[in-house]
């Protein structure tokens, strides 16, 4: 099965507690039985960490500058999507992400994406953002598909939409 | 193109007793990064949006994430009137409430906050963040008010090289239209409560997928404009981002631009956190400024070379830049 590989890097990662560790490890089974749907699996996590001395802040994000500067100064250099969790991403919005992402994360402009901790939802949001990273568009008009603009939303990928994310460069074969 | 998900939240659930416990964590369906948002977005019935906020800021039980964030929204509710609320926070024990309070003050602020400011700069016990962010904000004080007998410690930054001409990416300005133009300014003066947007002109940069509305206040456009940022510090610009898919802007630059020299005037263009992504040196001559733009030497950032002209007619912004960035940072590997 063609799987795409992420990369969680918690920003601020002294502040996470264990029931965000809990909640991070839910996402994940989370966007792994959604991506399983459309015959995407997720073959490799690796965890990576940004300490607070380091973070200059974006530990709170209360801007999508700030969060946009975030995927600019940081990255982890492999062909899997940067994640980069946030303990509070301060607006309606619970994540950010670039469609599509690009193959090349030292490019100019936002190359990786931003999702907030936001309990029971987190894994949804996580699904989503890394949806657009490998091409999704919003779905307006359907509040059962995961690239619905709001969340909670029913979850569902289409056969196409699954189609356009194993399109994108860094698809494992 | 940058996209984002929101949360959504049933009517019933738009209550203070509900916001209240959603800020401290204790309703799952509302996090509390979205009921901050809320307070300042629309008007909840029978709720003191302000005080709500200000208790939040002070409240030492609460999450100092949630305190972090709740300053800034208390900031572009409260305006001017949250002062006395941000200098009570910036002795919480907890930095980053601190920090954040001291970020809000250098928007809200007076030159009567400088001292406190300068003060905390000072402080021995203070972490990094909090000495950062505390001399961006008493630079934006001095920048905004044009106070010359200050002088301003902003963080040093080197130009990186001009990017290679081949593939670059070439960007010039233009007028944009009233649509665009206006929910730019509306972003900006949400979130930059000094920001006068009744002074704006508006340019608009494409440059490759980034779209950016510029807004240059029109004291200082033109020869006079020119003189007067030759004489004293100013915030004469400030730059807007778009998010493609609703179509709006959040600002994240702020031009500080100061004296340099006889004619001549040096601007740095920062992250609304402080960091100076661009800067540029300008000289004036028969009553045209023209600057030498260029990225700064900061991880993820794109060499850039551009040109700046402030002229009688207004103001032509053209250049390169780089398809790809400097040299980011490696988290820790866990």
């Amino acid at each position: 099965m063609p799987g795409i590989s992420i990369n969680i890097i918690r920003v601020g990662f002294e502040n996470f507690t264990s029931g965000d560790a809990t909640t991070i490890n839910n996402a994940i089974t989370t966007i792994t039985n959604t991506y399983a749907t459309v015959g995407l699996s997720i073959p490799r996590v690796e965890r990576y960490g940004i300490a607070l001395a380091d973070a200059k802040g974006r530990d709170v994000i209360d801007n999508n500058g700030e969060a946009e500067a975030l995927t600019d100064e940081w990255t982890v250099s492999n062909n899997a999507v940067d994640v980069f969790f946030v303990r509070l991403y301060v607006g309606s919005v619970a994540g950010l992400s670039p469609v599509p992402g690009p193959c090349d994360k030292d490019a100019k402009g936002m190359d990786g994406t931003v999702v907030e901790l936001v309990g029971g939802t987190t894994g949804q949001v996580l699904a989503h953002e890394v949806g657009h990273y490998l091409g999704l568009p919003h779905v307006t008009g359907d509040s059962s598909n995961l690239m619905f603009p709001s969340v909670p939303n029913g979850g569902v990928l289409t056969a196409a939409q699954g189609n356009i994310m194993k399109s994108h460069c860094f698809i494992e074969p | 193109m940058v996209r984002m998900v929101h949360v959504d939240i049933p009517e019933e659930d738009l209550r203070q007793d509900v916001m209240r416990e959603a800020i401290a964590g204790r309703v799952p369906k509302i996090p509390p990064s979205v009921a901050l948002s809320l307070l300042s977005d629309i008007d909840i019935p029978g709720t003191d949006q302000q005080a709500l906020l200000q208790d939040t800021v002070q409240n030492s039980e609460l999450d100092p994430h949630v305190r972090a964030g709740a300053v800034g929204v208390y900031m572009r509710v409260g305006g001017e009137g949250s002062v006395p609320g941000l200098l009570q926070a910036l002795e919480s024990p907890m930095e980053r409430v601190a920090a954040a309070a001291v970020a809000a003050l250098g928007h809200v602020g007076t030159p009567d906050e400088l001292e406190a400011l300068q003060r905390l700069r000072g402080r021995r016990n203070g972490g990094e963040l909090l000495r950062e962010r505390a001399a961006f904000a008493e630079a934006l004080i001095v920048h905004r008010f044009g106070l010359t007998d200050r002088e301003v410690v902003l963080p040093s930054a080197e130009a990186q090289p001009a990017p290679v001409a081949v593939g670059a990416l070439v960007f010039s300005s233009v007028r944009p239209g009233p649509v665009r133009r206006n929910r730019a300014l509306k972003a900006m003066k949400r979130d930059l409560p000094w920001f006068d947007v009744g002074k704006q002109d508006v340019y608009e940069v494409q440059c490759g997928a980034r779209l950016l509305e510029i807004a240059v206040d029109r004291d200082f456009v033109g020869s006079e404009g020119a003189e007067r940022l030759s004489k004293r510090p100013a915030t004469p610009a400030v730059v807007a981002l778009q998010d493609v898919e609703y179509d709006e802007f959040y600002p994240g630059l702020i031009a500080l631009s100061r004296p340099s020299g006889q004619d001549r005037v040096a601007v740095q263009l920062s992250r609304l956190s402080g960091e100076a992504v661009y800067v540029a040196q300008g000289s004036l001559q028969r009553g045209e400024l023209e600057f030498d733009l260029r990225a700064a030497q900061v991880p993820g950032v794109a060499p850039v070379a551009g040109s700046v002209r402030v002229t009688a007619k207004g103001v032509e912004i053209s250049g390169v830049s780089d398809r790809r960035s400097a040299p980011k940072r490696s988290p820790q590997k866990e």
